[in-house]
C-alpha cells in the first residue's frame, strides 16, 4: 500500500468511524447486566428506579430570614425566579390550596373502607354496644370544643370516626414542615422549596451553572428585601458538580504530569513528540471501532463497558511503539519490511491480550461478554492499524536521534551483566514471589463504593442538616412489596405496613413514608365494608347509643342510609390518586418493572435493619433492601467474578503460547512475568495495609496484558542481538508512557483514580524488570553466561 | 382592652347545637398576650388546649402530639378573630366585620354586632354579638349559619397581667399542666352572669 494511500484509508477510517459513532451514540449504564441471579436483576432495576425516581433527583432548598414569615416571602420570590429558569421544570413551595377539598372528595366517600387495617378484628371491636357508648359520650363532649363547628358537618354520616382515622394517617405520614402563608417551614424556621429540573441530577453541564444561578438568585433577593439570607441545600447533583469540580482540579496536574512526562520521554528517544501522537493513534482507532460495533449490534454502549475499555489505551499503545522503535533503530529498512518482521510477536502479543479479555466474556452475564467483545474488537483494531496502515507512512523517513541507538545498546548490554550474575538474576523473580506469597493472603478487600470518592465535609454537613431539617426519608433504604399484579402489591404492602406499626411505636424505625398511609388493596377495602355491614343491627345501635348520650333522635339517618347503599362505593384506586393532586406523593412509592410491580416502603432510621428484617419474615416476595449494601455487594460479586474470568483469561492465554512456542520454556517466560508482576502488586498492597477494590482489579486486567506483551517482544527478538536491544528499548519507552499517562492519576484526589494510577504504574514498571529478568532465567543461554537467546 | 399587657379570664361557654337534643357546657381559662398570642385551655368536659403563638395554632387534648393547624384556613380565621377582638384593634375589627356599637343606657356596658365580611367566614357565622363593659368583654355570643349558636361569657381575673416569660414558654409548651397555670393557683371559680 503506498503512503499516500495508506493515509487516505485511515483518515477515511477516522472520520466514518467518527460520524457513525457520533450519530448512533446511545450511552447506558446498567448494571443488572453484571447481576448473578434474576432476583438481583429484579432489584438492580428497583435499585436503578430508586436512583433515577423523582425522590432522588429532587434538589431541596432552604432558605432562613429573620423571621419565618419573612424566610417563606423570600422562599416565595426565589421560586418565582426558579420557575423562569430554563433548567428548571417544576418548583413546589407548599401545599395545594384546593387539596383538603381534594382529599375530602376521594376519600370521604370511602371512608368505610377505610376504617381499619385488621377489620374482622377490629370493627366488631368498634360497633360493639359499650364501644358506641363511649364514642358518643366522647363526641358530645368534643362538640363543647371551638372544632365543633367543623366536626358537627361529617358527624350525621361518620359517627365512627372513619374519615378522622383517614386524616390521622394523613398526619402520621407528614414530615416536619409546617404551612405558612402559602409555604412551607422547618422547626428551625427555614422555609423550603423542592424543586425538580427537567435534566437528571449527574448532567453536570446543565446543573453546575443552575447552581450557580440559584445562589446569585439569593443574593439579589437578600439585597433587595435587605436582610440577610441563608441558604442550604440538598440533592444529588450537588455532589455530582462538586465531584466533577474535583477531578476537573486533578485535570491539570494529571495533565501536565503525564504530558510533561510523555514528551520528555518521546523526545529522547524519538527526537519528536510528534512520534506520540502516532503511537496513539492505533488505540485511539481500536476504540472507536469498538464503540461503533457496539452500537451496530445493540444500539447503545453500556457506561462501564465504555470506562473499562478506555483502558485498553494503555496496552495497544505498545504495539505501535514497538514497531517505531524498530524501524527507527534499524537502518535503510522502511516500516513495511519492518512491519512484516514483527508481525508474529505483535500479533500474538494481540492475540493473548484478546484471549484474556475472551476469558472475562466466557460468562452468562451479557455486561461481561459486552466488555469482552469491546475490547477484543478494541485490540483487534488497533493490530491492524499498526500492521497494515502505520507501516506505509513510516517509509524509511524515521530517523532516531544517534542516544536512542546508545541506550538500546546499553539497555542490552545491562541485561548481559544480569545474566552473568545468575543469583542477581534470580534474586528479582524470587524477591517478587517472596512478597507476593507473604502479602498476598493477608490482601483486604474494600467493597464499599463510598470508599471510592471522598467529599467535602461542609457539603456533607449541609446535605444532612437538610434532610433532618425536612424529615426527608432515604431512598436508599426500603421495604419492597414485590408481586404480579398491582392489587397483589398493594396486598402485601398492606401487610408490610402492619409489621411496620409496632417498629414505629417502640421506636426501632424512626420513621416511614408507606403507600398505605394513602391507598389500600381493594381486597382490604372490601373486607371493612363486607364486615361493617355484617354488623347486626349497626344502625340502630349507633341511633340508641348517640341518643342516650344527649344526641337528637334521627341525627345519623344519613350514616344508616350509606351503610345500606348498594352497590358500596367501588375501592380507592392508584390511578384516582394519580389524577389528583395526590399523584405527585404515589408516584415513587410504587414502581412498575415490565410483568412485574413493586409497593415501595421508605425508611428512616431501623439501625442495621435486623429488627425491620425479623419483622417481615415469612412474607412472601417481601425485601428489605438497603441500595448501599446491595450496590456494594454487587461491586464485590462483580469484582471476585472479574478474578475468576481474568483467570480464566490466563489459562487461554497459556494455551495461545503453548500453541505458538510449543516448548514450555518460551512459553513461561512470555507468561510468568504477568502472573508474577499481578501477584506482587497484590502482595506488597496486603504489606502496606492498602485495602484493594475493584479499580484495581480492573487495572491489573490492563497491567497483564501489558506484562504479557513484553514477555512475547523478548521472546521473539532474543535470536538476533539488535533486535533484542530495540526490544529493550520499546520496552522501556513502552513502560515510561503508560507510567507517564496512567501512573499520573497517582496524583488525584479521587481514590478510584489514584488506584488506577497506583497499580498501572507499579505495575508496568514491575512487567518492565520482571520481564527480562524472567526470560534469562528461563533462557538456556543464561546457563552458559551468555546473551540470551530462545 | 386596648393597650393591655395581657389577659387571664376564666369561661363559661354554652353551645346550642342542632345535632344535640340538650346544649352543652364548658369551662376553662383563657390567656392572651397582645399582640397574637393566646392560649384557651378547656377544663371540662374535657381537658384540651387550643395555642396560638403568632401564625402557629397547635391542638393540644393530651394524647399524642399536638394537631397543628396552622394551615388550616378556617382555623386561622377564627384564631384571628378572637385575637383582634381582645386587642380591641378597630382598624383589622372593620376589615373583617360590619360593625354596629350601642351603648347601654344604664350602665356603663355596651354591645357591639359584628357581622363577617369575608365569604369563607359567612359560610359559617352570620352574626357576633359582644358584650362589655368598661373593663372587658363579658360575653361573646356566635349565630351560626346553620342556626347552632355559642354563648362564652368571660370572667376576667386580670385584664392587665403582664407573663414572665418564663410563665409565658411554660404556658405554650405544657399547656395541660393545670398546676403550673399562672394567675389561677388562688382564684375561686367564679359564677357566669344572669
Amino acid at each position: 500500500m503506498s503512503p499516500r494511500t495508506a493515509r487516505f484509508v485511515l483518515v477515511a477510517t477516522i472520520a466514518a468511524l467518527v460520524a457513525f459513532g457520533a450519530l448512533n451514540l446511545q450511552m447506558r449504564t446498567d448494571i443488572t447486566r453484571f447481576l448473578p441471579s434474576a432476583e438481583a436483576v429484579e432489584l438492580g432495576a428497583i435499585s436503578r428506579l430508586l436512583t433515577e425516581s423523582e425522590l432522588a433527583r429532587t434538589l431541596v432548598i432552604t432558605v432562613a430570614g429573620e423571621t419565618p414569615r419573612s424566610s417563606v416571602a423570600a422562599a416565595a420570590a426565589l421560586a418565582r425566579e426558579l420557575e423562569a429558569h430554563p433548567a428548571v421544570r417544576e418548583v413546589r413551595r407548599g401545599l395545594d390550596a384546593d387539596l383538603p377539598r381534594q382529599v375530602y372528595e376521594l376519600y370521604f366517600p370511602r371512608r368505610h373502607g377505610l376504617l381499619s387495617a385488621e377489620p374482622e378484628r377490629e370493627i366488631p371491636e368498634l360497633t360493639g354496644d359499650e364501644a358506641l357508648a363511649a364514642r358518643a359520650e366522647r363526641l358530645r363532649a368534643e362538640l363543647s370544643l371551638p372544632s365543633s363547628t367543623l366536626r358537627k358537618r361529617v358527624l350525621p354520616e361518620d359517627p365512627l370516626g372513619a374519615f378522622e382515622r383517614v386524616l390521622e394517617r394523613f398526619r402520621s405520614g407528614a414530615g416536619a414542615l409546617r404551612p405558612l402563608d402559602g409555604g412551607l417551614v422547618s422547626e428551625d424556621g427555614f422555609a423550603v422549596l423542592f424543586v425538580r429540573t427537567h435534566e437528571v441530577p449527574f448532567n453536570v453541564s446543565v446543573q453546575a451553572p443552575f447552581l450557580e444561578d440559584l445562589s446569585a438568585a439569593v443574593a439579589r433577593i437578600s439585597e433587595a428585601r435587605g436582610e440577610p439570607l441563608r441558604l442550604e441545600r440538598s440533592g444529588v447533583s450537588l455532589f455530582a458538580v462538586a465531584a466533577e469540580e474535583a477531578v476537573r482540579g486533578d485535570v491539570v496536574a494529571i495533565a501536565s504530569l503525564s504530558v510533561l512526562g510523555v514528551s520528555a520521554l518521546f523526545l529522547v528517544a524519538f527526537g519528536s513528540i510528534g512520534a506520540f501522537g502516532m503511537a496513539m493513534l492505533p488505540g485511539i482507532v481500536g476504540i472507536l471501532l469498538a464503540i461503533d460495533v457496539a452500537l451496530a449490534l445493540r444500539g447503545e454502549i453500556d457506561g462501564l463497558t465504555l470506562a473499562f475499555g478506555t483502558s485498553l489505551i494503555g496496552v495497544a499503545i505498545d504495539y505501535p511503539i514497538h514497531l517505531l522503535l524498530h524501524r527507527g533503530l534499524a537502518h535503510g529498512v522502511d516500516g513495511v519490511t519492518t512491519a512484516r518482521r514483527l508481525r508474529p510477536s505483535i500479533g500474538l502479543g494481540a492475540a493473548t491480550t484478546m484471549a484474556s479479555f475472551l476469558g472475562l466474556g466466557l460468562t452468562d452475564f451479557p455486561g461481561f461478554r459486552e466488555i469482552a467483545l469491546f475490547s477484543v474488537v478494541g485490540i483487534g483494531g488497533a493490530v491492524i492499524v499498526t500492521l497494515f496502515l502505520m507501516p506505509p507512512l513510516l517509509g524509511t523517513r524515521l530517523v532516531l536521534p544517534p542516544r536512542s541507538a546508545v541506550l538500546a545498546e546499553r539497555l542490552g548490554r545491562a541485561v548481559g551483566v544480569l545474566t552473568r550474575h545468575p543469583r542477581a538474576l534470580v534474586a528479582l523473580p524470587l524477591g517478587a514471589l517472596l512478597v507476593a506469597a507473604t502479602g498476598m493472603p493477608r490482601l483486604q478487600w474494600n467493597d464499599d463504593l463510598q470508599a471510592l470518592t471522598r467529599f467535602d465535609p461542609a457539603l456533607r454537613a449541609e446535605d444532612t442538616r437538610v434532610r433532618e431539617r425536612v424529615a426527608r426519608l432515604e431512598s436508599s433504604r426500603v421495604v419492597l412489596a414485590l408481586a404480579d399484579s398491582e392489587q397483589a402489591a398493594l396486598e402485601r404492602n398492606d401487610a408490610v405496613y402492619a409489621r411496620l406499626r409496632p417498629l414505629l411505636e417502640d421506636g426501632s424505625v424512626e420513621g416511614i413514608q408507606s403507600l398505605h398511609t394513602l391507598l389500600w388493596s381493594e381486597d382490604l377495602q372490601r373486607r371493612n365494608h363486607a364486615v361493617l355491614r355484617s354488623q347486626p343491627d349497626l344502625s340502630d345501635r349507633v341511633e340508641r347509643a348517640f341518643t342516650e348520650a344527649g344526641f337528637r333522635a334521627g341525627a345519623f339517618a344519613p350514616f344508616a342510609a350509606a351503610l345500606e347503599s348498594e352497590p358500596p362505593p367501588p375501592p380507592l384506586a392508584r390511578r384516582d390518586l394519580l389524577d389528583s393532586p395526590l399523584g405527585e406523593l404515589v408516584e415513587p412509592l410504587f414502581f412498575e418493572l415490565g410483568e412485574r410491580r413493586a409497593a415501595i416502603t421508605y425508611l428512616r432510621g431501623g439501625g442495621d435493619l435486623e429488627s425491620v428484617r425479623e419483622s417481615m419474615a415469612g412474607l412472601p416476595e417481601v425485601r428489605v433492601f438497603e441500595q448501599r449494601q446491595f450496590i456494594n455487594e454487587i461491586y464485590a460479586s462483580f469484582r471476585g467474578r472479574t478474578l475468576r474470568q481474568i483467570a480464566l483469561g490466563s489459562l487461554l492465554v497459556v494455551a495461545v503460547l503453548a500453541l505458538r512456542y510449543r516448548r514450555v520454556r518460551p512459553a513461561l517466560a512470555a507468561f510468568l512475568p504477568s502472573v508474577l508482576t499481578a501477584a506482587t502488586l497484590l502482595g506488597g498492597f496486603a504489606w502496606f495495609g492498602i485495602e484493594v477494590h475493584l479499580v484495581h482489579v480492573v487495572s491489573l486486567l490492563m497491567v497483564m496484558g501489558m506484562g504479557v506483551d513484553y514477555g512475547i517482544f523478548l521472546v521473539d527478538s532474543a535470536d538476533h542481538r539488535p533486535s533484542f536491544e530495540a526490544t529493550l528499548l520499546s520496552l522501556a519507552v513502552a513502560c515510561g508512557t503508560t507510567s507517564f499517562v496512567f501512573g499520573s492519576l497517582v496524583v488525584s484526589s479521587q481514590e478510584a483514580l489514584r488506584a488506577m494510577g497506583m497499580t498501572t504504574g507499579l505495575g508496568v514498571i514491575l512487567s518492565f524488570v520482571l520481564a527480562p529478568a524472567v526470560f534469562c532465567v528461563l533462557s538456556p543461554s543464561a546457563e552458559a553466561g551468555e546473551a540470551p537467546s530462545r | 382592652m386596648a393597650g393591655t399587657r395581657g389577659v387571664v379570664a376564666r369561661f363559661h361557654e354554652v353551645k346550642e347545637l342542632g345535632l344535640l337534643s340538650e346544649p352543652v357546657e364548658s369551662r376553662g381559662v383563657l390567656y392572651f398576650v397582645p399582640p397574637d398570642r393566646m392560649v384557651r385551655i378547656t377544663e371540662s368536659p374535657l381537658r384540651t388546649a387550643l395555642v396560638v403563638d403568632a401564625d402557629q395554632i397547635a391542638f393540644h387534648d393530651g394524647g399524642t402530639a399536638p394537631v397543628d393547624l396552622s394551615g388550616e384556613p378556617t382555623a386561622r380565621q377564627f384564631v384571628e378573630n378572637f385575637t383582634v377582638l381582645f386587642r380591641a384593634d378597630v382598624g383589622a375589627l372593620r376589615e373583617r366585620y360590619e360593625i354596629r356599637y350601642e351603648p347601654v343606657a344604664r350602665d356603663a356596658s355596651w354591645e357591639m354586632r359584628l357581622v363577617p365580611r369575608s365569604a369563607l367566614l359567612k359560610r359559617v357565622i352570620t352574626e357576633v354579638r359582644l358584650r362589655g363593659d368598661t373593663r372587658a368583654i363579658r360575653e361573646i355570643r356566635i349565630e351560626e349559619s346553620d342556626g347552632d349558636s355559642t354563648l362564652t361569657h368571660v370572667m376576667p381575673v386580670d385584664v392587665d397581667r403582664a407573663l414572665t416569660e418564663a410563665e409565658l414558654a411554660a404556658l405554650l409548651e405544657a399547656p395541660l399542666d393545670l398546676a403550673t397555670l399562672p394567675g389561677m393557683q388562688d382564684e375561686p371559680e367564679p359564677q357566669p352572669a344572669p
